[in-house]
């Protein structure tokens, strides 16, 4: 008896050993995710892929992370949110004061439509938070779902080609999902230049990753090897485009499908929109059939694109600008906006607007996108 | 006296009753008092963790105590983010980040005040100093590109461009002169920090190098004021303002060119430097990354790189004797001299003009030990 009841026990247990390595079902498991602690070391940059998945740059560890949230409850129209004195908030939630943290990025979940606050604190602790109406909750990394790539690799040059030199440190500018892979600019701390990298996910171990060095000849005979500040995608006449903007303000076009890897590709500039100016975020709204960007800025209003002066656009701007800080180009509308420090879009109507205010409070607030368009 | 009464065996019994009473009695008292005191658990220089005795919360059942508990810093009314751990006699609070020093916390039961303790300070910190500021010249070519402050700890990130100011001719600050880059451009360590005079300034004909002129103009002096505020990663401040002069020279409008490097090669058998002299000063970090030693049978050299100088000179020092024979020095195209100009290409390229320059990615130099 106690030989059989001995037997049942290990036929259980060898059940449950073959259940559990038995590989996992495709449709279970889509994206090739892991279950485990996602060791983040610092968040530089935060958006949402397909699914309630949240890609997660890490520049300090040169990795970019793809974590489940677990967050897929369809909302259509997202709660208005109106925080006044955010920092304030949400140093008190981390049991310190504003001065001792840093807003690095935000998110919204298009699904679920709930806010993501990549935090770091002084001593450069990295964390995430959501923000449910007023409430401030943290984002469990522990035991979740992720998959992660290196960026530590230059594209196209492996270990052996590196032939021991170091590493060379890359800084995430901006990070976007679009079209089925996670893009993101970088920044080099030694040489200056920036690289755009196109990572397909599911992330596969072959790492196919597309690198370029991006330039454009935006001001006559003078080369700018300037670093992108912040990127969104769009399709025009039928072509999907990638719509980057620099410090100085020139708005470029770049054909997605020519962004291959070890390729570099000069960029169409459509626009100039300001010198002394750096852009922060960009946004695409649609109101009655039209698209309009809006881009955020750190020494100007945010501006309003309408897609279709982008579209009809042919030319390349190549002369510079005669007048002090002139603009030229595709024709822009300034928002009465100014000092937006970080924006996305909260749904289809609404924009979601972190604003340095006039007194120096830091508010999370609401713009109605009927008024902005 | 006292001790004549003590030698009186009428009072002496009851001393000693009373004695070990009060013995007892200080003893449970100490040990009522300890069981409730909050303490702290550092890690390092962190204040980590907040242990809470259960007897603190006495009465209270174990599986509710999590969610009647908040931990709040003083005149906030936020929860703070954290987790909790239950032990035999303890509760753990770990927050997301580590307590902040020199704060008050409460510790609250059902919004009842339980107890308040302050951070100390800790260890004893030690104050963040700059190292080096680089180019380390005294005179820097108008077109300069870059600079790179080296701390000795790791520093807070973000308020970079709040705390660096650059004065020309001891009266005006100049306003934008560097490029406002979030995030910051620091080295992993966070004790290196990037910063890139505006582009936009340097190159000639771009609008803000019309509007504004060069950020650098020749002949004048300039000072880099980097302020005592700028906080380390703990909080501490630099002990002082620091200052590095510097005067504006020639544009620098020429790629560094391998070819004409001086190379002193060492004896065989020694462990001597080998020098290269590179006729003018190159981008200091790029210097400690781009250039590698190998022997004939293409290994890599382990060593030391140093500069010197004013980074004017490569200095490698091998950690093995050299061996008498043929090396080679390959420098990665991307070496930059000050004002960006790298081996393949100027910083300010004229596309209109065929480049003269090669297009390799490594450049070499042979140099024989012997």
């Amino acid at each position: 008896m106690k030989k059989l009841s001995y037997f049942i026990v290990a036929s259980a247990a060898f059940v449950l050993l073959v259940a559990a390595i038995r590989p996992t079902d495709k449709t279970d498991n889509p994206y090739g995710l892991k279950r485990g602690t996602a060791a983040i070391k610092s968040i530089s940059a935060i958006a949402f892929g397909p699914d309630g998945i949240l890609f997660i740059g890490d520049s300090r560890s040169a990795t970019v992370f793809a974590i489940d949230t677990k967050d897929k409850t369809i909302i259509e129209k997202a709660t208005t949110v109106e925080i006044k004195n955010i920092d304030q908030k949400i140093a008190a939630a981390l049991g310190t004061e504003s001065k001792n943290i840093r807003i690095q990025d935000m998110a919204v979940n298009p699904l679920s439509r709930k806010i993501y606050i990549a935090v770091q604190s002084n001593d450069a602790t990295p964390i995430l938070l959501t923000l449910e109406g007023d409430k401030i909750q943290s984002v469990n990394l522990k035991d979740i779902d992720y998959s992660t790539i290196s960026m530590s690799n230059v594209p196209g040059e492996d270990e052996k080609d590196r032939g021991g030199r170091p590493l060379r440190d890359q800084t995430i500018s901006d990070l976007n999902y679009a079209d089925g892979s996670v893009m993101l600019s970088g920044l080099s701390n030694q040489e200056f230049g920036s690289t755009f990298r196109k990572i397909p996910f599911p992330f596969s171990d072959k790492q196919e990753q597309a690198s370029l060095e991006i330039y454009h000849v935006a001001h006559g005979k003078y080369e700018t090897n300037s670093p992108i500040r912040t990127f969104t995608t769009a399709e025009l006449n039928g072509k999907k485009y990638l719509v980057a903007s620099y410090t100085c303000t020139p708005l470029v076009l770049f054909p997605l499908d020519e962004l291959k890897a070890g390729k570099h590709v000069k960029g169409r500039t459509i626009g100039e929109f300001g010198a002394g100016n750096s852009p922060v975020d960009m946004v695409t709204l649609k109101k009655d059939g039209k698209a309009f960007l809006f881009m955020a800025n750190s020494n100007r209003p945010v501006m309003r694109i309408n897609y279709k002066n982008i579209e009809t656009y042919e030319g390349t701007l190549t002369e510079p600008i005669k007048e002090n800080y002139g603009t030229a180009g595709v024709n822009f509308v300034s928002l009465p906006t100014v000092n937006v420090l970080q924006m996305d879009k909260l749904d289809d109507t609404q924009v979601l607007v972190l604003q340095r205010r006039a007194n120096g409070d830091l508010d999370l607030w609401t713009a109605r996108g009927d008024r902005w368009m | 006296m006292t001790t004549i009464k003590f030698n009186n065996k009428r009072i002496r019994f009851p001393i000693l009753w009373s004695l070990i009473f009060s013995f007892f009695l200080i003893n449970c008292s100490v040990k009522k008092k300890e069981s409730n005191i909050v303490t702290i658990e550092w890690e390092g220089n962190k204040a980590r963790r907040m242990l809470i005795p259960l007897a603190l919360l006495s009465g209270t059942p174990r599986d509710s105590m999590e969610q009647l508990l908040q931990i709040q810093l003083k005149n906030t009314n936020a929860s703070m983010l954290g987790e909790f751990t239950l032990t035999k006699d303890t509760i753990i609070f770990q927050p997301l980040i580590a307590f902040t020093p020199g704060l008050k916390y409460q510790i609250r039961l059902a919004d009842k005040l339980l107890s308040e303790i302050e951070i100390s300070s800790g260890n004893i910190l030690t104050i963040p100093a700059i190292i080096s500021i680089y180019p380390s010249a005294d005179t820097l070519p108008l077109n300069l590109l870059k600079i790179y402050i080296e701390f000795s700890k790791p520093m807070e990130e973000g308020r970079a461009l709040e705390n660096i100011a650059v004065i020309k001719n001891g009266r005006d600050t100049i306003p934008s002169i560097f490029l406002d880059l979030q995030p910051e451009l620091w080295n992993k360590e966070r004790t290196v920090l990037t910063l890139w005079l505006d582009p936009g300034r340097i190159k000639r004909d771009l609008q803000p190098n019309k509007k504004w002129g060069s950020p650098i103009e020749k002949g004048a002096s300039y000072q880099i004021e980097i302020k005592h505020d700028w906080r380390d990663a703990e909080g501490v401040s630099l002990s002082y303002t620091y200052h590095k002069d510097f005067v504006a020279g020639f544009r620098d409008s020429l790629s560094p060119d391998p070819d004409t490097w001086k190379i002193d090669s060492p004896k065989a058998g020694s462990k001597q430097s080998l020098k290269i002299q590179m006729n003018e000063p190159l981008d200091y970090v790029l210097l400690k990354n781009t250039i590698r030693v190998i022997d004939y049978k293409g290994n890599v050299l382990n060593g030391v790189i140093e500069t010197q100088g004013e980074e004017t000179i490569f200095n490698f020092t091998p950690s093995a004797s050299w061996i008498a024979g043929d090396y080679t020095c390959e420098i990665e195209a991307r070496l930059e001299d000050l004002a960006g100009n790298n081996l393949n290409r100027l910083f300010e390229k004229d596309l209109t003009k065929k480049s003269t320059r090669g297009q390799k990615n490594i450049y070499k130099r042979s140099f024989h030990i012997q």
